[in-house]
């Protein structure tokens, strides 16, 4: 087993947990994201703990906010804060709110809830880096829901324009919004196409093979003149069978019995 | 040698303080023809026309703010705030970056345009944002008294600029070490006055001047809340206060004095002058529309008479 699929099984026990106890949603999103956001951290980000302003780190934004607790798992299990603040997801007053927020937290770069604005964000950090001439990357992770705003597409046409090969994008395509299946709603189909015609460079992989996952990252940071997408295929509510490709999904907590046979499962 | 206009004094102002900044960005909505060019042509990598995307303006300007940069954008009111007032909400404010939002044609400037282009509900919904300052200069004198306290606020801010045009007002610079500018002693009535519709204040003050009766006049060019004790301490000097605004008569400059006066134990009485929002199919140039709304001097001497009058 890698270290990124070890890291993996950690995080799903923490957020299930973190899920459950705080009665929170987006389950579905967390899930089908939880391997995306481990092999990044234990494989391609250069972000340290002990460094966590360090000018030379990649910036690594969670532009769909709404999956913060696979990140706050991530970063406590990382070392960037007492891994006891979980306990404290969506409590009165705690640091670690059900949509992912930068405000005392060491590690989170951006506080994102609403869809649409993580790409531009990481634009001008991207510009800056290199007018600094900083050979760090960008990455933004965004939902497909999120392809459904205006603002990502804006922000799309201007990094291609400016050659923004230090960006990477992620898509977890776990092919469900909040009221329905995207094919449904606004059909993204073929989203790969639509990315490469707007000028980025566009892999599209399995995103919960780890393997396959790695190898794109690194393939990703090799890019030369163009900006680069990553369309992970997922699964909404991976690993719970009565979530699996499911919209109740995106709003029903675990419940007790799942959250007992995920840690089982894991035991 | 002519005096320079409002927006080419803010791009000389902006262009000399990029020579010693190295970290100062210029960001535009694809506005700024025949004005920005001098900023572009001297600092190539710190200049970009974002296109018509002031969703995407506003978050790269926080991206770039971030890391560590001052950042300004520029476009026309109602695109600068309205278009993304989200993103400035989440991105610019909720993370206190030090953005500066510059807007031309704020208030009735771009009257002719019709209602798309009249700036008159800007102050209020950048108002009510978190960590914002507003700045909203009358003339040239009042921009540099600005734009100094901009360069050193590092917070969020929104400069609100009108036709960039504005014939000067003051006869020298404003001191630095005050916040409000006192024209006329205060007096039984006294005009509050925000932005470029200054012009009408003064000569509407001058009328009743040369009768022999004092109007108190102040120019408040900030709006902030960290202003508060000083305009209360204003507010306890008289009995009743007209604020002037080019701005609708609800959230702006009128509403920032009358939620002040609101917190005192013995308040003023607050007459709100701005646009009426009954007229906003109004269209005409600047003067036919600040005198559709009664803001323009006639319509502030005959509201002063008439309450000379009840006194």
């Amino acid at each position: 087993m890698s270290k990124s699929q070890t890291l993996a099984i950690q995080l799903k026990k923490d957020v299930v947990n973190m899920l459950n106890r705080a009665q929170a949603s987006h389950t579905g999103g967390c899930l089908s994201c939880l391997d995306i956001v481990s092999v990044l951290y234990q494989e391609i980000l250069n972000i340290k703990p002990n460094k966590p302003k360090s000018p030379n780190r990649d910036r690594f934004i969670l532009s769909k906010g709404h999956t913060g607790a696979v990140v706050f798992a991530t970063l406590a299990n990382k070392g960037f804060f007492p891994k006891s603040w979980l306990d404290t997801f969506c409590e009165n007053e705690s640091k670690i709110p059900g949509h992912i927020d930068s405000h005392g937290i060491l590690g989170v770069e951006l506080s994102t809830g609403s869809l649409g604005h993580g790409l531009s964000v990481g634009v001008g950090m991207a510009i800056s880096l290199k007018y600094r001439k900083t050979k760090a990357n960008v990455i933004i992770l965004l939902s497909d829901g999120e392809m459904n705003t205006g603002s990502t597409w804006e922000a799309v046409m201007f990094a291609s324009h400016h050659k923004l090969n230090n960006i990477i994008s992620v898509v977890d395509k776990n092919k469900i919004q909040s009221f329905g299946r995207t094919k449904e709603i606004i059909d993204l189909d073929p989203l790969g196409r639509k990315w490469k015609s707007f000028g980025w460079k566009v892999y599209e992989v399995d995103g919960h093979n780890h393997k396959k996952l790695k190898e794109t990252f690194l393939r990703a940071k090799k890019s030369r003149t163009k900006p680069v997408v990553i369309i992970c295929d997922t699964v909404k509510g991976k690993g719970i069978k009565d979530m699996e490709d499911k919209l109740i999904s995106h709003y029903r907590p675990p419940t007790d019995e799942e959250t007992k046979t995920i840690m089982e499962e894991i035991k | 040698m002519k005096n320079p206009s409002l927006r080419d004094r803010f791009v000389s102002r902006l262009i000399e303080y990029s020579k010693k900044n190295k970290n100062l960005f210029l960001l535009t909505g694809d506005l700024g023809f025949s004005v920005l060019e001098p900023f572009r042509e001297e600092n190539p990598k710190r200049f970009f026309n974002m296109g018509v995307s002031e969703q995407n303006m506003m978050g790269v300007a926080a991206g770039l703010s971030l890391e560590g940069n001052k950042v300004f954008t520029y476009s026309i009111a109602n695109f600068a705030t309205s278009r993304c007032h989200e993103q400035i909400r989440n991105d610019i404010c909720y993370h206190d970056l030090d953005v500066t939002i510059v807007a031309t044609g704020g208030g009735l400037a771009y009257g002719a345009h019709g209602y798309t282009h009249h700036g008159i509900e800007d102050i209020a919904i950048m108002r009510c944002l978190p960590n914002m300052t507003i700045y909203v200069p009358s003339d040239r004198f009042e921009l540099d008294f600005c734009f100094d306290k901009i360069l050193q606020n590092k917070g969020p801010k929104y400069l609100r600029l009108a036709r960039g045009k504005e014939s000067d007002i003051y006869q020298k610079p404003i001191p630095e070490n005050i916040d409000i500018v006192e024209i006329e002693k205060c007096s039984e009535i006294t005009l509050l006055v925000c932005g470029p519709i200054l012009d009408q204040a003064i000569e509407c003050s001058k009328h009743f001047k040369n009768k022999g009766i004092n109007i108190g006049l102040y120019s408040l060019p900030i709006i902030s809340q960290s202003l508060s004790l000083k305009i209360k301490r204003l507010l306890g000097r008289s009995s009743i206060f007209m604020t002037v605004e080019e701005h609708k008569n609800i959230g702006g400059f009128g509403s920032f004095i009358s939620e002040l006066a609101i917190g005192m134990s013995r308040p003023p009485r607050i007459i709100s002058c701005g646009v009426s929002p009954k007229n906003i199919n109004s269209i005409g140039n600047q003067e036919h529309l600040r005198k559709i709304n009664k803001i323009d001097k006639s319509a502030l001497i005959k509201t002063i008479s008439k309450l000379l009058r009840t006194l």
